[in-house]
């Protein structure tokens, strides 16, 4: 049971982290004015 | 056993938190002249780790720590939506909102809503920050207390007390940096704590551990869900509310953002997610756990919600570890009430006694200012929490208040700037989100049961949206930027 919860959370945080680095990579002004862009 | 628990903690969080202190306090005398700032905002120089932890720890307070052991009694492993919610909210803070105001070089978040839209919806939106980050530490004061009372005895006040001491020193000897610097030591002993704390009461568990205690949930008529996601019904009734009360208010509110605008660069928002987001998440999938396994012990689960879990904690693990995990919760709540303390203070002093009393005052007034705010909101707020309804009663109330102001960010940055509409969505949700809480409007129109958080972002929204569509507006400062 404790390794479904942690596993099942993990993922779950995991795909929430990787949507929101996706839309900032797709969305984002990614320009940073104090070292010159990314 | 318990009283040397007690001791061994405070002395703990004592010793660290003045060697910190005194430690930062003296980088930072040799440091003077190189950097603004200093107090508030670290120099506006904080590295990714820093960054990240003191994110992390502090959206990460009483509710995570006493809330989370209660709400599982009612909804099982979905609880963990909460924490979702929270990993959503730390996504928006450093991938959008934190690098926004991290680029306009703004100290306050009402310093921007000046330069947006005008002095009266700074002060209006400084006030209304203040005052629900004020109702924030009297949450957190209270929290230390029945944290101190569910696991060693101690009579609530004195523990609201005693913690709200640390809590003042945790901040007030060096401000942000020494904030940071702790929450570094303090992820590490949280995390050290919770996994032995799962461990040793697997052991202790009687049959097969936490397999038996899953067998036992599943074999009840009404046992818990074990699911981390749950059905619809959960997610629409309490995944979704608590996503837009959580990520929406505290993605604008100055207690997380000033945090962002200390960071050394926008990089080091934006790589800090990965720390923050599962450092923050992950803390209540293992307090879910233990809630689950007393809840199938009947000799803890006839306690009750609010002392089960913690009861067997005290009971089943060695007195180390019980100590050990006494300062993790302490200091997760710790962070939070120095956090909270020093944002409404610097909005104190930025916006309304600089602003209005001494545009002169240069850094050290300023820093003075905030010094005194940080004490005298500690204190009252420790003699307020005293007098407060239970935790969780008041937190939907509290955070519902800063919603609206997602869209007055929004608006001004990326639409349209109507100075007049924002302050007329802005008192039309702040009003609605007090008859909504205390008076018996939600029955009357059918409603009840609806999240506060619906309310103010839905009333803010249309009040906006219709103002600016109808008398216009100037072009959002980053669109006029970009043209």
């Amino acid at each position: 049971m404790a390794w479904d919860i942690i596993l099942t959370s993990f993922g779950v945080i995991l795909v929430l982290m990787l949507i929101a680095q996706g839309l900032y990579f797709v969305f984002a002004d990614k320009r940073d004015p104090e070292s010159g862009g990314e | 056993m318990k009283q040397g628990i007690l001791t061994a903690v405070i002395a703990y969080e004592l010793i660290t938190i003045m060697l910190v202190g005194i430690w930062v306090a003296r980088i930072q005398a040799r440091r003077k002249g190189q950097e603004s700032e200093t107090f508030t905002h670290a120099g506006h120089g904080l590295p990714v780790p820093a960054v990240a932890l003191t994110l992390a720890l502090t959206v990460l307070g009483a509710v995570h720590v006493i809330g989370v052991f209660e709400m599982t009694w009612g909804l099982g492993a979905p609880v963990l939506w909460f924490s979702y919610a929270h990993v959503i909210m730390l996504c928006i803070i450093t991938l959008a909102t934190g690098r926004w105001v991290r680029r306009l070089k703004i100290s306050t978040v009402p310093q921007f809503l000046e330069s947006a839209f005008g002095l009266e919806t700074r002060l209006l939106v400084s006030c209304a920050m203040i005052g629900a980050i004020f109702g924030i530490i009297t949450l957190e004061a209270q929290g230390l207390g029945v944290l101190f009372y569910t696991m060693t005895g101690w009579p609530i006040y004195i523990g609201g007390i005693v913690g709200g001491v640390l809590g003042l020193l945790y901040v007030v000897l060096a401000g942000l940096r020494e904030i940071s610097f702790l929450n570094i030591i303090n992820a590490v002993v949280m995390y050290v704590a919770l996994i032995l704390a799962v461990i040793f009461i697997g052991f202790a568990l009687p049959g097969d551990g936490y397999n038996t205690v899953a067998q036992i949930h599943r074999a009840a008529e009404n046992g818990p869900s074990l699911s981390p996601i749950g059905d619809v019904g959960v997610i629409v009734g309490f995944g979704l509310p608590v996503i837009l009360a959580i990520a929406i208010s505290q993605s604008v509110s100055q207690m997380t953002l000033q945090t962002a605008m200390s960071a050394k660069s926008e990089k080091t928002l934006v790589r800090s997610m990965w720390i923050a987001a599962p450092v923050n998440g992950m803390f209540a999938v293992f307090a879910v756990i233990l809630a689950l396994a007393a809840m199938s012990m009947p000799e803890f689960a006839d306690r009750g919600p609010k002392v089960a879990t913690t009861d067997m904690l005290v009971e089943l693990l060695p007195s180390w570890l019980s100590a050990l995990l006494l300062a993790a919760f302490v200091g997760v709540i710790l962070s939070t009430f120095a956090m909270t303390t020093l944002a409404s203070s610097t909005l104190f002093a930025t916006d309304i006694y600089k602003r209005l009393f001494n545009q002169n005052a240069d850094e050290k007034d300023v820093t003075r200012v905030t010094r005194i705010g940080i004490v005298v909101l500690g204190v009252l707020a420790m003699g307020v929490s005293v007098l407060m309804p239970p935790i969780l009663n008041g937190v939907a109330w509290l955070l519902a208040w800063m919603t609206p102001v997602f869209w007055v960010l929004v608006y001004g940055l990326f639409w349209k700037r109507n100075q007049n509409a924002v302050i007329a969505g802005l008192l039309a949700a702040w009003v609605l989100n007090s008859l909504w809480s205390y008076t018996g409007l939600p029955t009357w129109v059918g409603m009840a049961g609806v999240h506060n958080a619906y309310v103010t972002f839905t009333s803010g929204f249309v009040v906006m949206t219709l103002g600016i569509l109808i008398f216009g507006g100037k072009p959002g400062l980053m669109k006029q930027a970009m043209a």
